[in-house]
C-alpha cells in the first residue's frame, strides 16, 4: 500500500517584528482548515528545518515581504524553490530555508519535491512589537480564504496555478 | 602608502552577527583590529519588574542555539531565590536534558561550523568552505548521523521539556514530567549512539586532522598561541563538571588562582565595555581591567572546552580520560597555549558528558516519580551556574519581598571570551595580513581565530537582525578600502 504522501504548510516570520509575523499568524488560523496538511510555524530557519521537511512531498510557505507600488496586504504565489529566494530569510548557523532544502537533498534525504511560495506585501516597519498592524489584520480572514483555495486547488486539481499576484479586488 | 583598513562583515559560521575592522599602518601591516558585537543586549533590563518564576519561560528564548543551558541556569538560580532543592530525580531529569544539549551542539559545532577548517583544503573555494564541503570531503553517511544525534539527543530535551528548541515546563524546586521505564530503552539507545559516534569523532580527528600538516602547522604558529587564564566548572576532585561544582581559574602557568562557589562570582569576576562593541568584557577583578591587554599579566580569561581541559586536572570518566591523557601527551603542558586545541578538547567534552548521561539513564534514580519539593522562604538573591556548551554561564537574580526582580546580571560564555577572541583575531591577523588585498584564505585563517571559541553573538548581545559578518579594511584616514561579505 503507497504511503500517503504529506504536505506541510510552513509560516515563516518574527512574532515580535509586528507584521512581519503575518506568516505565523496566517498558518494558525489555517491549522484547522487546510484538510490533508500538516501545519508548524518557524520564526527562524536553521536545522530544526531539516527534520521538519523530511518526508514531505509538498511544501507552502507564508511569509511578509516588503510592500511595493501595487500596495499592503497584496498577496503573491509562485511556485518552484527559486522562489524562496524573494522572501526575507533570516537564519541561526548561516543556513536559510533554501540551503537547508539543499542540505537536505545533499544527505539524500526525503525533501519536498513541489513547492509554492505565498508573500504577503507589508509596510517596512522595524519597530519591535507583537501583534499585526490593524489594516492587516482585517485583512487576515481573506488572506487566509485565498491561501486555503489556493492550496487545495494546488493539491487536487490537476490545473497549474501559476506564479499570479492577487490585489485586493480580485482576492474576494 | 596610506594606512588602511580592511573590514571582514559578515563573519561567518557563528552564531549571531559581527564585524572585523582590521586597520593597516602605512607600510601595509595590520596596527589595530576590531571583533565586533553589532546588535544590542536587553534582556537583563526588560525582565526586572517580571515575577522571578517567569524567567524560565523568558530565557529560552535569549537564544535558539544552547537555550536549555540558560533554561538550566535559571532554574538553579530560581532554586536558591525560592530556598529549594530539587529531588534527585528532578535534578538528574534537568542534567540529562542539558548534557543531551551539550553533545549535539559540540558535535554539530565540531562538523558544521568548525568542520570546513578542518577536513577541507585551506585553500579550498568559499563557495566550499561550508557544510556542503564537509558532506562531501566526509561523505553523505556521516553527515546524516550528525544530523541523527543531533535529532535523538533533541528528542530527550523535547521529551522532559515539551520543546528542544525552547524548553519549557519547569519550576523552582524541579520539574514537571518525568520519564518512565519504558523511556529508559529508547534513552538508552541514544546515550549508547552517543559515545560510538564522538568516539569515533575523536579518531577522525586525531587521524585526519591532528596529523595533517596543515593542521600541526597552524596549531603550532605562534599566531595561534595566547596567554590567558581560564575559567570552569570543577567537582571535589578538581575534574572536569558540567552542572555542578565549584569555579576555578588557573593562570597562564596552570597555578590555580581562584576557587570559588558560583554565587560568590561577582567578588572575583567583573564586566567592563568598550565605545566600539555591545558586547561586555569579563575580567579578573583582582586585576582589575586593563583594556585589551594580553600576556601573562592580563586580567583576561577563556572560558568553554580549552579552558575547562586548562583548568581540570582530569575527567570525570573512563573514556574521556584516556582521550585527556593523549591530549595532554600531544601537548606535553598544561595550560595549553595553542588555541586551536579547543577542537579537540570540545570533543572530549562531549565524550565526558555522554558517557554521563549513559551513567544517569542507567541508575534507579531516572524513573523516580519524586519530581518537586516546594519552595521555602525567599532568599532574594539567587545564581545559577553551568558549563554551557561555549564555557560558563552564571545567571544571577534579585527580587523584592514579593518575588519580583530587581536586578538581573546574566554572564554568558562569549562575554567571559570576547576579550580573548579579540586578542587572537588581532594576532591572527597581524600573522597573516599583509596589505589591503589579503588571500580569502588568509582572511579564513583570521576567522578560525574566533571560530574556535564558537562564539554566540546572539547571546551575548540578544539580536535582532541579521546573523553573519563581515571584514571592512580602513586606510588611516578612516576610509574604507574594501569590504569582504560572507
Amino acid at each position: 500500500m503507497p504511503m500517503e504522501q504529506e504536505h506541510l504548510l510552513l509560516g515563516l516570520g518574527n512574532a515580535l517584528r509586528g507584521d512581519d509575523g503575518v506568516g505565523l499568524v496566517l498558518v494558525e488560523m489555517l491549522s484547522e482548515r487546510c484538510a490533508g496538511v500538516k501545519t508548524m510555524t518557524a520564526p527562524l530557519a536553521g536545522f530544526d528545518l531539516l527534520e521538519m521537511l523530511r518526508g514531505v512531498e509538498r511544501l507552502y510557505i507564508i511569509d511578509a515581504m516588503l510592500e511595493t507600488e501595487q500596495g499592503q496586504a497584496e498577496l503573491q504565489w509562485w511556485q518552484g524553490f527559486e522562489a524562496i529566494d524573494r522572501l526575507p530569510l533570516l537564519s541561526c548557523h548561516g543556513l536559510n530555508i533554501l540551503q537547508i532544502i539543499a542540505v537536505g537533498r545533499r544527505l539524500g534525504y526525503p525533501i519536498p519535491r513541489h513547492c509554492l511560495t505565498f508573500g504577503v506585501r507589508i509596510k517596512a516597519d522595524s519597530s519591535i512589537r507583537q501583534g499585526l498592524s490593524d489594516n492587516l489584520q482585517r485583512r487576515l480572514p481573506e488572506l487566509a480564504e485565498r491561501i486555503n483555495w489556493l492550496i487545495d486547488q494546488d493539491i487536487n486539481s490537476s490545473d497549474d496555478i501559476g506564479d499570479r499576484s492577487c490585489r485586493r479586488h480580485s482576492c474576494q | 602608502m596610506t594606512e588602511q583598513k580592511i573590514v571582514i562583515d559578515p563573519m561567518t559560521r557563528l552564531e549571531g552577527h559581527g564585524r572585523i575592522e582590521i586597520f593597516l599602518d602605512q607600510t601595509g601591516a595590520v596596527s589595530d583590529v576590531f571583533w565586533q558585537v553589532l546588535e544590542l543586549r536587553g534582556f537583563e533590563r526588560f525582565c526586572i519588574g517580571r515575577p522571578a518564576e517567569e524567567m524560565l519561560r523568558i530565557v529560552p528564548n535569549i537564544c535558539g542555539v544552547c537555550p536549555t543551558a540558560h533554561y538550566m541556569a535559571a532554574a538553579k538560580a530560581l532554586d536558591a531565590v525560592f530556598n529549594v532543592t530539587a529531588p534527585p530525580t528532578a535534578n538528574l531529569l534537568r542534567r540529562l536534558a542539558f548534557h543531551a544539549a551539550l553533545i549535539e551542539d559540540h558535535l554539530l559545532h565540531f562538523f558544521f561550523l568548525a568542520g570546513p577548517d578542518l577536513f577541507l583544503d585551506e585553500k579550498a573555494a568559499v563557495a566550499q568552505r561550508n557544510i556542503f564541503g564537509v558532506i562531501e570531503q566526509l561523505g553523505q553517511e556521516i553527515g546524516r548521523e550528525v544530523m541523527e544525534v543531533r535529532r535523538r539527543n533533541r528528542e530527550i530535551v523535547q521529551h522532559l521539556f515539551s520543546k528542544a528548541s525552547h524548553p519549557e515546563g519547569g519550576f523552582p524546586g524541579g520539574v514537571s514530567r518525568g520519564v518512565t521505564e519504558e523511556d529508559r530503552g529508547w534513552l538508552r539507545t541514544t546515550a549508547e549512539n552517543n559515545i560510538t559516534f564522538i568516539r569515533y569523532a575523536l579518531e577522525l580527528f586525531r587521524k585526519r586532522v591532528l596529523r595533517s600538516e596543515q593542521f600541526q602547522k597552524l596549531l603550532h604558529d605562534d599566531a595561534f598561541q595566547a596567554d590567558f587564564h581560564s575559567l570552569a566548572l570543577v567537582d571535589k576532585a578538581d575534574r572536569m563538571a558540567f552542572f555542578d561544582g565549584k569555579v576555578k581559574i588557573v593562570d597562564a602557568d596552570g597555578k590555580t588562582s581562584e576557587r570559588f562557589l558560583p554565587a560568590e562570582y561577582r567578588d572575583f569576576l567583573a564586566e567592563s565595555t568598550e565605545p566600539w562593541t555591545y558586547a561586555r568584557f569579563a575580567y579578573l577583578k583582582k586585576i582589575g581591567w586593563q583594556g585589551l591587554q594580553g600576556g601573562r599579566q592580563t586580567a583576561l580569561y577563556q572560558t568553554g572546552p580549552l579552558a575547562r581541559l586548562n583548568v581540570a586536572v582530569g575527567m570525570a570518566s573512563p573514556m574521556a580520560q584516556k582521550e585527556f591523557d593523549l591530549y595532554r601527551t600531544e601537548f606535553g603542558r598544561k595550560p595549553v597555549k595553542q588555541i586551536l586545541a579547543g577542537h579537540w578538547a570540545r570533543l572530549i567534552c562531549a565524550l565526558q558528558a555522554a558517557e554521563e548521561m549513559s551513567e544517569m539513564i542507567s541508575g534507579p534514580n531516572l524513573t523516580g516519580r519524586d519530581l518537586r519539593n516546594k519552595p521555602g522562604p525567599g532568599r532574594m538573591r539567587g545564581v545559577g551556574c553551568v558549563e554551557a556548551p561555549r564555557g560558563t554561564l552564571f545567571h544571577d537574580y534579585e527580587t523584592d519581598e514579593q518575588g519580583i526582580l530587581t536586578r538581573v546580571n546574566l554572564i554568558v560564555p562569549t562575554q567571559h571570551n570576547v576579550g580573548p577572541i579579540c586578542i587572537a583575531v588581532k594576532k591572527a591577523a597581524q600573522a597573516f595580513i599583509h596589505g589591503d588585498k589579503p588571500d580569502e584564505y588568509l582572511l579564513n585563517r583570521v576567522e578560525s581565530a574566533y571560530r574556535v571559541f564558537d562564539p554566540c553573538l546572539a547571546c551575548a548581545t540578544h539580536a535582532l537582525g541579521r546573523p553573519a559578518l563581515n571584514v571592512v579594511f580602513f586606510n588611516h584616514s578612516g576610509k574604507i578600502i574594501r569590504e569582504v561579505g560572507r
